[in-house]
């Protein structure tokens, strides 16, 4: 069903150029020329003035604070730090707080906001109204008033560290939940290797199996085997060579548990707030795009004989992926900005420790503001240029 | 259309290149008819809000003596609330004229902020509170503790130097808010909420239940609290720095807000100096009021009388909150 895009008519595109100023010959390029002057002259003022005025009331600028000793601790980093750290290394553990979160989020926003668009086109009554009740009942609270709910109401009554609920050698209490961790174990080489191998194998297997169902019409079964793969050979390999990694359980030392991994709570809530409350807003993206898609295309496939399921997956979903896509991306930088709500619950994100703490330290507003939008910009921007290319390729497989 | 954009632009550019004014504070603030004071958005002791809206406590005292020294009029005061993070933008673009909010005097806020601290109003330092049920009695004893703290403060660094130096683990999980910092202690998340000893009084005043909760004795730092204003404003800064001296002085020598009137006919030389009804005060350039005639009383009454509390009484601890 490819349609040929239809051209805006050309008086529209007249009066279009005509408003923006858009003029013919020279006269319009000097104009834009000029314009593009004032615009250059307007940045350099703004940074100019900003340094006069600076300068005369003696306030110190420039990027060196983020040499200096930081100085303060945080409480959830992915790489290595202490408070004898740079602020320049503080920035980076902001930042991939940020990023952990927001990409995490947005997986999973993504996942619940399909199946309960789903959910809501099912024709299941209660279903649909489950889905629809959800719908309305997020978009239409606050985030913040959300987040400080599930901070302060549902991870806030967890019991204390000593009180704490022992789930499978994992311990959840208001500190979080600490789960043992994996320590690195002389079996740790065989066994990715065998994974490895059970990957070969089960792709080759894939292939065979499609080339099967393409030239025989055969449709062969294959998960069974491919799941059998991929826990069998490392099972073997660690029989074999011994365990990949041991288990180091959190154990209760002092005012909280020492050992094993822990998950903070300040995390659990802000991933658990921006996911449901973004995947509010994707459910309804991915119920208007399935709805664009042509009834007929879903009884055709239904009468071909796939299941419902198929269908969706195959080719009401692909469609429905080009309306979907740009208001999505619209969501998953949402979601990105939204994180930075993170500073009222305690969440290190990049907002809190460094356009907060670190600013408030140094007083180096300008700066750290200015690098703390930069960065904001500049996932967007990713964000943006992967859909795009996403949205792209897609296009062309649709031959559209 | 266009052409109507374009001399927009060209007007907010011209707007943006005139130099802000940095000097003659004073004169903006007699024009403007009030001072803009930054305090706290609620300390008690220091500037706390009732439910009518009036501001009591320390810091909001020294407001009032500056409007009363200036404008002979304590009320002549905006009161703009702050938070931690944002007092030290909001006196450097000039949105307030002098910043009274239980701000810590450092080397760094000093040199590197544009500027001055113009004295010590209270002598405070960082303590610890925790619950009485954890049975600790000292700080040393907190290894492995989680500690709530509130962000934009000196407090994050004195408590990771502490915990370092004595070889202590800790998490510390930290808020932008002071309410949301206490809610968090308060919940269990943490087992103890540090911040300056005067705040900890008052906080756990705040709490459900005051005498579950205990101030551990061991006082981390020095956190001399002060007045700021902007740098390169002399004249406004011997002002601020006098009128705070002025209250010092005039508690030194017992004169309250209620005998004010009487000790300002002293015959006492002293207090005649203080009150500037000798020849050489009276003449004196540095007062905020010069230029406005018809009121004959020197400005250090006015100052005297307006505040209800008296500095020095401020600064001795209470221990019992």
């Amino acid at each position: 069903m490819t349609t040929a895009p239809r051209t805006p008519p050309p008086q529209f595109v007249f009066r279009l150029k005509r408003a923006l100023g858009g003029r013919a010959g020279w006269g319009g390029l000097a104009l834009q020329i000029m314009f593009a002057a004032v615009l250059v002259w307007i940045a350099f003022e703004i940074v100019a003035n900003a340094r006069a005025n600076l300068e005369t009331q003696r306030i110190i600028s420039g990027f060196g604070f983020l040499r200096n000793n930081a100085g303060f601790d945080v409480s959830q980093s992915l790489v290595p730090y202490s408070g004898s750290d740079s602020y320049a290394w503080v920035f980076l553990v902001g930042l991939l707080n940020t990023i952990l979160v927001s990409v995490i989020g947005i997986f999973f926003a993504t996942v619940i906001g399909f199946f309960v668009a789903l959910g809501r086109l099912s024709p299941n009554w209660l279903m649909a109204r489950i889905a629809g009740g959800y719908v309305e009942l997020i978009r239409n609270l606050p985030l913040l008033f959300q987040l400080l709910f599930w901070y302060l109401a549902v991870l806030g009554a967890l019991p204390g560290p000593r009180q704490s609920i022992p789930l499978f050698g994992s311990f959840l209490s208001n500190r979080g939940l600490v789960i043992p961790r994996l320590v690195p174990e002389a079996g740790l080489a065989p066994c990715a290797l065998a994974l490895a191998a059970a990957i070969v194998i089960a792709l080759g297997l894939r292939h065979y199996a499609r080339r099967l169902l393409f030239e025989n019409g055969r449709a062969m079964t294959i998960w069974p085997y491919v799941m059998g793969l991929l826990i069998g050979l490392p099972l073997v390999s660690a029989l074999v060579f011994g365990a990949p990694f041991s288990l180091e359980v959190p154990v209760l030392k002092g005012f909280n548990f020492s050992g094993g991994t822990r998950v903070i709570p300040e995390f659990v809530a802000l991933l658990v707030a921006l996911s449901t409350y973004t995947a509010a807003f994707i459910a309804e993206i991915v119920r208007a795009g399935i709805l664009s898609v042509h009834r007929g295309q879903m009884e055709a496939g239904l009468s071909l004989g796939l299941s419902r399921g198929s269908v969706l997956r195959l080719i009401v979903v692909p469609q429905a992926l080009r309306v979907i896509l740009p208001p999505l991306t619209n969501q998953y930088l949402n979601l990105t900005k939204n994180s930075s709500l993170a500073v009222s619950i305690g969440y290190p994100d990049l907002v809190s420790v460094f356009a907060g703490t670190a600013l408030s330290q140094t007083g180096q507003a300008i700066e750290i503001l200015a690098m703390t939008m930069g960065v904001y910009l500049l996932l967007s921007l990713v964000t943006s240029a992967i859909m795009s290319f996403y949205g792209w390729r897609l296009g062309r497989s649709l031959g559209a | 259309m266009k052409r109507v954009s374009l001399f927009f632009t060209l007007a907010v550019a011209a707007g943006f290149a005139s130099q802000a004014a940095s000097a003659e504070t004073l004169k903006t603030v007699k024009d403007r008819g009030q001072l803009s004071c930054g305090v706290s958005t609620g300390l008690p002791g220091f500037s706390n809000p009732d439910d009518k809206g009036n501001w009591t406590g320390l810091d909001v005292d020294i407001c009032r003596a500056l409007a009363a020294a200036i404008f002979n009029d304590p009320s002549k005061v905006k009161f703009v609330p702050l938070s931690a993070k944002d007092r030290f933008t909001a006196l450097q673009s000039g949105e307030i004229d002098v910043l009274s909010r239980n701000t810590t005097w450092t080397l760094s806020r000093d040199t590197s902020l544009g500027a001055n601290f113009t004295g010590v109003t209270y002598y405070d330092g960082q303590g610890f509170l925790v619950k009485k049920s954890l049975k600790v009695n000292s700080a040393l004893e907190l290894n492995s503790a989680s500690v709530c703290v509130q962000t934009g403060t000196t407090t994050e660094q004195n408590l990771a130097d502490y915990f370092k130096g004595n070889n202590m683990k800790y998490e510390v999980i930290a808020f932008a808010g002071q309410d949301e910092t206490v809610k968090a202690y308060e919940s269990g998340r943490c087992d103890v909420f540090t911040s300056d000893v005067s705040q900890l009084y008052a906080e756990r005043l705040k709490l459900a239940n005051p005498a579950d909760h205990v101030v551990l004795p061991e006082v981390i730092s020095k956190e001399p609290l002060g007045p700021m204003v902007r740098h390169g404003d002399d004249q406004w800064f011997d002002i601020v720095k006098w009128v705070l001296f002025a209250m010092v002085d005039a508690e030194e020598m017992g004169v309250t807000q209620g005998n004010v009137d009487e000790m300002a006919k002293s015959d006492k030389p002293d207090l005649k100096r203080a009150f500037g009804t000798d020849a050489i005060s009276a003449s004196s350039s540095a007062s905020p009021r010069t230029g406005s005639t018809g009121s004959s009383r020197p400005w250090a009454i006015t100052a005297s009388r307006s505040t209800a509390t008296s500095v020095r009484a401020r600064n001795c601890r209470s221990r019992a909150g």
